[in-house]
């Protein structure tokens, strides 16, 4: 399998209260055509991931309204699989180019989440966790169970979890387009509100605006640049009680297997990963269960995990999360003369997992 | 909850109120939904009922932790809805 970035984009992520989702939509198209070389009328069809933006900012059929940037109209359609609605947009655009259908296609994420409280925000994400078996949890409080369930079974400590939000945010130090440019000791981490025992405000993504965009093709680019050489897609219960462990996410497992089976690779390979921090402990269980290192050791990968500062602290606009974490590697490989690089996107509490392995052209 | 919802749900009550279960592993909420907020701070827990696994609320501000032996029973479960029904619902509390 080889599908060629043709161009990406990554719009600034925070509370970014001048801009509306339209505004972040175009934005994100835009420099991924720009960055591009190709023309806009080349583009042949558009895949626009979105969690909610009927609820966040009352706009359906995003899919037209992005179609509407171009002044031929390509058939777009929006797709929703939580906070893996990047990832699973993704699969969608790179199968369409395997069936030969399209040559070049947009794959936009989106999500403008500012605009309501947070309490709101809080109850328009509990959505994606199961609605009937899940009632009364919140999004922490269901990465809690794993937190705690992880820390019984591998003596996984306090710091441990601190550690990975430390990281994070001295990466972010790097990137422009992050949410926060602030580092955080341990103790601060440590120290922070308690939202479910044991995670605290600083274990926990932040609600973000943002929006990000690639171009996928199938034909051959001059100045080659990354392409996708391995995909994956796992899946699982929808509700933690529905699952065999509450210590790893067999959906991550599955992804990772085939994503790396396609390419060929084995997981110490791969140099750089961004992976679906949207809690400490997710890093934690995603180090693990993308096979970089043994249960209860992640702290030993040797992979640059999440060099943009992940979701922690790039920010977490949950529908462009899996664009952007693509995005961001396509431009990371080129610039750090890197040759294997890996994205890990997951929705909701663990059910939908979307693994891509990218190589780069090394110079 | 609409009021369907609560329709739907009702028919479970039956089948699981009174049922003992362990606790499997557990968490306290202290940042919730709207409909939730005025039952700050509460437990959230998977426990193992019979041969299934179930998700449930603990029951007041108690705090479950693993091992613990708890019962299913009805309780309030959401507050301020706008459907205007008192949402019950099942809860787990320690025995």
């Amino acid at each position: 399998m080889q599908i060629n970035i043709a161009g990406s984009y990554i719009t600034k992520f925070g509370e970014l209260w001048e801009k509306s989702l339209e505004d972040l939509l175009f934005e994100a198209i835009a420099g991924a055509v720009e960055d591009s070389n190709l023309k806009p009328k080349d583009i042949d069809a558009i895949f626009v991931a979105n969690k909610a933006g009927a609820s966040f900012n009352n706009q359906r059929q995003i899919n037209a309204l992005a179609s509407s940037y171009f002044q031929h109209k390509p058939p777009a359609m929006r797709i929703e699989g939580a906070c893996a609605s990047g990832g699973l947009a993704l699969l969608s655009a790179e199968y369409a180019l395997l069936a030969k259908r399209y040559k070049n296609v947009l794959v936009v994420g989106v999500e403008k989440m500012t605009d309501v409280s947070a309490s709101e925000t809080t109850q328009i994400l509990a959505t994606a966790a199961d609605m009937s078996r899940e009632y009364g949890s919140t999004f922490p409080g269901l990465y809690a169970i794993l937190a705690q369930a992880h820390m019984k079974k591998y003596k996984t400590t306090r710091n441990k979890l601190s550690a990975v939000a430390v990281k994070n945010h001295k990466h972010a130090m790097d990137n422009p387009m992050a949410q926060f440019h602030k580092e955080f000791s341990l103790d601060q981490v440590s120290s922070s509100i308690l939202l479910a025992d044991p995670l605290r405000l600083l274990d926990c993504s932040p609600i973000s605006d943002g929006a990000a965009a690639v171009i996928l093709t199938n034909e051959v680019i001059e100045n080659e640049k990354c392409k996708i050489i391995g995909t994956g897609h796992g899946q699982d219960s929808l509700d933690l009680a529905g699952r065999d462990s509450l210590t790893e996410l067999v959906a991550t497992k599955q992804a990772a297997q085939q994503a790396l089976k396609q390419a060929g690779l084995k997981p110490e390979q791969i140099q750089a990963a961004e992976v679906h921090d949207c809690f400490t402990i997710a890093e934690i269980l995603a180090i693990e269960d993308l096979g970089f290192t043994e249960k209860g050791k992640s702290e030993t990968a040797k992979q640059i995990i999440n060099p943009s500062g992940g979701l922690k602290a790039c920010g977490h606009p949950v529908g462009a999360t899996g664009v952007k974490q693509l995005a961001f590697m396509n431009k990371y490989l080129q610039k750090n003369n890197l040759q294997y690089g890996l994205t890990h996107n997951v929705g909701g509490s663990g059910a939908t997992t979307v693994v891509h392995v990218i190589e780069g052209v090394l110079s | 909850m609409r009021p369907a919802e609560y329709y739907r749900q009702n028919k479970d009550w039956k089948k699981y109120i009174g049922k003992v279960g362990i606790v499997v592993a557990s968490t306290m909420i202290r940042v919730s939904a709207p409909e939730q907020t005025d039952l700050l701070p509460y437990s959230y827990a998977v426990v193992k009922v019979g041969k299934e696994k179930k998700e449930y609320m603990g029951v007041g501000h108690e705090k479950l932790k693993p091992g613990d032996k708890v019962k299913c029973v009805l309780r309030k479960v959401g507050i301020s809805n706008k459907a205007g029904i008192i949402e019950y619902g099942i809860k787990v509390t320690k025995i």
